[in-house]
């Protein structure tokens, strides 16, 4: 029962502290400065890591697709195959889980530090909300950054399928190309890219609650670090079922 | 007459059923340096935080210049927050700015100073804590006692009316914390500002003190010039000033051994503490 009320009260918190921070979205001008620093820090430093991840798992989609689809003659549809699943699928959750991992970690380490060096607090005394210091410039990094990340995820990942089903499974290059233009829509992209900022936005929120939340300690830290990987992951993997449930049906 | 920066009115504050500060009463005098002691966990570090509004009382109000915190939107708060600097226990310098920025940090903040001029106030703040020409360190290069002189060098930077100190001697060698001491009384030289000190350390307070509050089981239980205190009779103010753990300090838990149950705090200071 005690558990029970911890996870609600938790809820309630997270709740809070997610409308706190998207009131101080909208309550000030944040440091443009702050804002170009950390779209850096989000985007320019994820992205070799998340073209590696991309281009890995481009490949494998390819060959296993193609394997798959030999196996009852449509090795013509690998195009349409690695351009949708990359796309819609595999380029947001990839970001995301990318997201996760490098600058949300980063994030949580940074303010669970900030928190028990009581640099929070002196932030505070100073007269500087630490919401709009060290939250919103983030927020809108991810906001900005995520799109733009899944655009990249998403070209990396079909081109390493495209490199694979042409050089190595000898396919022809221009039904592979052809099946990518003809099946992928614009809209895919869209919702793609849609899909990787709703997650980048879920996960700035966690990362950051998270680390404002750390309890004393270096325990704390590392359990602030533990539980926004964790359940930004886990948020992720559920939360794209519903919404490629809503946009696809 | 007399004015006071801060007055704490029966200000009551529980965290769950640990009561930390319970119907506190004092008042600051401006200009003056005051320095709370007490025993661990009697609510000192609370009450600091009461002061700055980092925390709320659950009744009673505490006023700063007359204006009662506890009742000020999160803006206005922010406004009389600017009265304050506060040196952290450990300085809470920001690891990824270097000595120079984060005494500018406040200056960049709230003032429109060019670049230089803001310069300009790092190096004299710098000298001022007797740090001259070390704007580029990091504070992850500093010993304890650097950054607890740079922690103040921030704190001076926006001249604030109120400069307030947790424990600036913990952690540091007795030769160390003389200095720190030092350093508060030439502050308090240089500046009109009222001086509010939390600490342990028994020389030290007599040192810079010019008025004492003594904390004790969640209340104020002396408050005094430093000879008052020191001529008080008082048992708790006896053993604490004398450092003097074989002393029972209060009658209800004589046991003749080394007796720390009345150390804590609030409504457990009447149940065994193991």
């Amino acid at each position: 029962m005690k558990q029970v009320e911890k996870v609600l009260v938790g809820l309630g918190e997270l709740g809070f502290f997610a409308g706190r921070m998207f009131r101080s979205l909208f309550s000030a001008w944040p440091d443009p400065q702050l804002v170009l620093l950390h779209m850096y820090k989000i985007g320019v430093e994820t992205l070799p890591v998340l073209i590696a991840v991309c281009v890995f798992v481009g490949t494998n989609i390819a060959l296993v697709g193609y394997h798959i689809f030999k196996s009852f003659g449509g090795q013509q549809f690998l195009g349409a195959y690695v351009g949708l699943s990359c796309v819609r699928e595999l380029a947001p959750i990839l970001t995301g889980a990318m997201m996760a991992a490098k600058p949300g970690t980063d994030i949580s380490a940074t303010i669970a530090t900030m928190r028990v060096k009581e640099q929070i607090d002196a932030l505070e005394v100073m007269s500087v909300d630490p919401f709009q210091f060290l939250i919103v410039p983030r927020l809108i990094a991810f906001i900005f950054a995520a799109p733009l990340l899944v655009l990249f995820g998403a070209f990396f990942s079909v081109a390493a399928g495209y490199f694979v089903a042409v050089y190595q499974l000898h396919l022809n290059s221009g039904q592979f190309l052809n099946d990518v233009r003809n099946y992928v829509l614009l809209q895919d992209v869209f919702n793609g890219m849609l899909k990787g900022g709703l997650f980048a936005i879920v996960g700035c929120v966690l990362s950051c609650f998270f680390g404002f939340y750390s309890q004393p300690g270096p325990k704390g830290v590392s359990r602030a670090i533990n539980l926004s990987v964790v359940t930004i992951a886990s948020f992720i993997v559920i939360f794209n079922f519903f919404l490629t449930a809503a946009i696809y049906g | 007459m007399v004015e006071y920066a801060v007055d704490f009115k029966n200000v009551h504050k529980a965290f769950g059923k640990q009561v930390v500060l319970n119907d506190v009463s004092c008042r600051i005098e401006k200009g003056k340096t005051t320095v709370i002691v007490g025993p661990s966990g009697t609510g000192k570090s609370v009450f600091l935080k009461l002061l700055v509004g980092l925390l709320k009382p659950d009744s009673g109000s505490i006023l700063v210049d007359g204006r009662d915190i506890t009742q000020l939107k999160k803006s206005e708060l922010f406004e009389v927050r600017k009265k304050f600097g506060m040196l952290f226990q450990d300085g809470a310098l920001f690891d990824s700015l270097d000595v120079a920025e984060n005494i500018a940090f406040p200056l960049r903040r709230h003032t429109r100073l060019k670049n230089k001029e803001i310069m300009k106030i790092v190096e004299d703040k710098l000298d001022q804590v007797g740090l001259p020409g070390i704007q580029h360190k990091l504070p992850s290069e500093l010993s304890g006692g650097m950054r607890k002189r740079v922690g103040l060098a921030r704190a001076l930077a926006l001249d604030p009316e109120i400069i307030l100190f947790d424990e600036p001697n913990s952690g540091l060698d007795p030769v160390m914390s003389d200095a720190i001491d030092k350093l508060i009384i030439r502050t308090k030289e240089h500046t009109k500002s009222t001086f509010i000190v939390i600490s342990h350390d028994i020389p030290g307070t007599f040192q810079i003190a010019d008025h004492i509050i003594m904390l004790y089981k969640s209340q104020v239980i002396a408050a005094g010039t430093c000879e008052e205190i020191q001529n008080s009779t008082h048992p708790v103010l006896v053993q604490f000033f004398s450092r003097n753990s074989d002393i029972p300090i209060d009658q209800n838990y004589v046991t003749g051994k080394l007796d720390l149950r009345p150390y804590v705090t609030g409504e457990l200071a009447g149940e065994d503490a193991d």
